[in-house]
């Protein structure tokens, strides 16, 4: 089994509550879908409650234009890649605001992890 | 755990077969369309031929006439048929003609209240309007991801997509569907259930709308994705981009192509 970690913190010191920093199993993934032009939400099995969801938000370029039509899709691709990691450390990072970290479609800002 | 990831875009599609000659869709008064029967909810829309931009460029409304029409019925405006283009039915002016199908244009229905598609009567514009007849079809076709049809969030986004781990993966359901396309292929409905994206114990629902008789091969494509081996990418099974080009997984052997008759795709909740 493979970890994902998000973190939508950009300072150590912020990072104890709730809704910032977050490790799950990549078994946990319920699905992605894009319901607006700008974010793409990757949902997973509630922390607290599992029969909810968890919501990370994916910022990403406006889906809309014509030059970044395409930006949904492959945000989408970069998340299953990243999902399906056969990392050897055992855990893939996400995102990271801390350390400037995200996928290649991803737009880092605004992009948060919301428990249910 | 690895897993395949299957991914769907949105193509609304509505079939109806008139009953009583009335100027409406979804029934014989004002009715909204809704997500779950047509895929796209169109945002309000005020006949003219030249509101195209904002609010119809993005599906067409195709009749095809029951009976060949000894009357003035369809707008001067026309002239010639969306199908069949081959000259095997003669177009003759206003008066539609058994089996041709004519594409409306944009000053012949008006929708509002979210969804409510009412046809221009002939009688009122004789360049735009057309009557409908008992039996006629009539078929409203998604044509490209917009945001004039409001299948997304809201009527301001586009249409949505969705994607699924195959381990979420429920099981397809033949559903009774009767209906057809405008080239008068034969369609059925397939729903895909999937655990909720909400965690809930509500499933959701991918609705297909495809070639009569696809089911088996359907089924045969989904267990196809399942075991593809392909984990560095979501596998798209049907999509719709701004552009209005398709893409399919294709049936059993995911040749790409759109093997199963796809002519609708979406899911029955936004």
């Amino acid at each position: 089994m493979k970890y994902l970690i998000v973190n939508d913190q950009a300072t150590l010191t912020s990072m104890g509550a709730v809704d910032q920093t977050f490790m799950f199993p990549q078994n946990r993934v319920l699905g992605m879908e894009s319901l607006t032009d700008t974010t793409t939400h990757l949902l997973i099995q509630g922390t607290n409650d599992v029969d909810d969801e968890d919501t990370i938000v994916l910022v990403h370029a406006d889906k809309s234009a014509a030059a970044t039509h395409k930006v949904e899709r492959n945000l989408i691709d970069d998340m299953v890649s990243a999902i399906n990691n056969d990392s050897r450390l055992g855990f893939t990072v996400l995102f990271d605001l801390l350390n400037n970290v995200k996928l290649p479609n991803q737009t880092l800002a605004s992009s948060t992890f919301t428990e249910d | 755990m690895k897993t395949p990831y299957i991914y769907f875009g949105t193509k609304g599609y509505y079939y109806e077969s008139d009953s009583g000659a009335d100027q409406y869709l979804a029934g014989n008064s004002a009715t909204s369309l809704t997500l779950a029967v047509a895929g796209m909810v169109p945002v309000d829309h005020t006949a003219g031929t030249a509101n195209t931009s904002t609010s119809t460029a993005a599906y067409r409304i195709l009749v095809k006439s029951d009976g060949t029409e000894a009357s003035a019925e369809a707008g001067s405006a026309y002239t010639s048929f969306f199908y069949p283009t081959d000259g095997s039915i003669t177009y003759v002016a206003t008066k539609p003609q058994a089996g041709g199908v004519i594409e409306l244009n944009a000053g012949a229905w008006g929708v509002a209240s979210s969804g409510q598609v009412t046809f221009i009567a002939y009688s009122a514009d004789g360049t735009n309007g057309y009557d409908l007849q008992d039996d006629d079809k009539v078929f409203v076709e998604q044509i490209a991801r917009h945001d004039s049809v409001g299948n997304g969030a809201s009527a301001t986004n586009l249409s949505s997509a969705h994607a699924y781990p195959m381990t979420a993966f429920l099981g397809a359901n033949p559903v009774a569907y009767a209906g057809e396309y405008w080239n008068g292929t034969a369609l059925d409905q397939t729903d895909l259930h999937f655990l909720s994206t909400d965690g809930t114990g509500t499933d959701d629902i991918m609705r297909i709308i495809h070639t009569a008789g696809k089911y088996p091969d359907l089924v045969k494509t989904m267990e196809a994705v399942a075991n593809c081996g392909i984990y560095n990418r979501a596998v798209t099974f049907y999509d719709l981009d701004i552009n209005g080009i398709e893409t399919f997984a294709g049936g059993p052997s995911l040749s790409g192509a759109n093997d199963l008759g796809i002519v609708g795709c979406w899911r029955t909740t936004a």
